[in-house]
């Protein structure tokens, strides 16, 4: 089983980001060997992720039961080869070692006072560090809309991003997995038109209106259909 | 305290939304491996893989819903996931 201790050093890991940046911007173009080389250290390092994470994930779910007022899923997922390439490319002064969403656990929860209960239980508990920082998107959403809580755990060497969401902030950023696939919004990659991300953003005040009470469910989803016809149908 | 986690790796087909789901069980080291290998022999452009992990392959559909959405109306898709996490 790969650990952390026997997975590539962090030096070891940020030299591969690093060639493979270098590599998929063409200022220093990887021989086929070598780069098969550097994915197979990240691959490792990926791999390294994912007992911590499974345990991390194991507690999140306990904490989870304990705070929500109704029913509730955890998740975990490793990234993405293509989508750790991709991070690469869009944060150019970032060191692939300390990349803190290689893996990650996914709390959803009824209620913002829900998701804040289990964000003070995992604040309050020692089984596992965290950093301090709390990425806040509900006071803060993201340019496109997105709202949620982060937070990141260190277990054994390695970083562990934990999303804390909502049914309302769950059920908005899915629908945006879906259409930035179908319709090829480039959302993921970080390119996405900024009027297209001005309508998702309206997207997401309207699930923020259904979670607040403001709009009911049918009323969210009539809203939220407008929204969807008037963005662009091609396919960028 | 907590049930089991167990792994599945999924592979979804851009072309016509499908998902095929391989589950792996609880062997962590081996969900690992086969994802690596599995990444490395399809092409991205056409087929997604990723390594997810949960109780039950049914919290899976729910927590990484878009990959089992199929050709579902979108929002059809969100009022879904709107009622599958309800306050007591």
């Amino acid at each position: 089983m790969l650990t952390v201790t026997d997975g590539p050093s962090k030096e070891r890991v940020k030299l591969a980001g690093d060639r493979l940046r270098a590599h998929q911007s063409a200022a220093k173009v990887l021989p086929t060997q070598s780069l098969l080389t550097e994915l197979d250290v990240v691959g490792h390092w990926r791999a390294a992720h994912g007992v911590p994470l499974t345990r991390v994930a194991a507690n999140l779910r306990y904490y989870v039961a304990e705070a929500s007022g109704g029913s509730f899923v955890v998740g975990q997922r490793l990234k993405r080869m293509e989508t750790i390439r991709d991070k690469l490319d869009r944060e150019p002064r970032m060191v692939l070692s300390r990349m803190h969403d290689i893996a990650g656990a996914r709390a959803v929860l009824p209620t913002q006072a829900d998701a804040d209960e289990v964000l003070r239980r995992l604040r309050g508990q020692r089984r596992w560090q965290l950093l301090p920082r709390t990425w806040d998107y509900v006071a803060d959403p993201k340019p496109d809309g997105y709202r949620a809580k982060h937070i990141v755990a260190r277990k054994d060497g390695v970083l562990i991003e934990l999303q804390i969401r909502t049914a309302a902030q769950h059920a908005w950023a899915e629908l945006v997995e879906q259409l930035d696939r179908e319709r090829g919004l480039r959302l993921k990659a970080g390119r996405a038109d900024p009027e297209v991300m001005a309508v998702l953003s309206d997207a997401s005040l309207a699930f923020a209106d259904l979670e607040e009470g403001r709009l009911d469910r049918t009323a969210t989803l009539q809203r939220v259909g407008e929204l969807l016809r008037a963005l662009p149908t091609t396919r960028s | 305290m907590t049930r089991a986690t167990s792994y599945f790796l999924l592979s979804f087909h851009a072309a016509d939304r499908s998902v095929d789901v391989q589950d792996l069980g609880p062997d962590e080291a081996a969900a690992a491996a086969a994802y690596s290998a599995l990444e490395r022999s399809v092409d991205s452009a056409t087929v997604e893989v990723v390594l997810v992990g949960a109780d039950s392959l049914e919290t899976v559909r729910k927590t990484h819903s878009h990959y089992f959405s199929g050709t579902q109306d979108l929002l059809a898709s969100v009022e879904k996931n709107l009622l599958a996490i309800s306050p007591a």
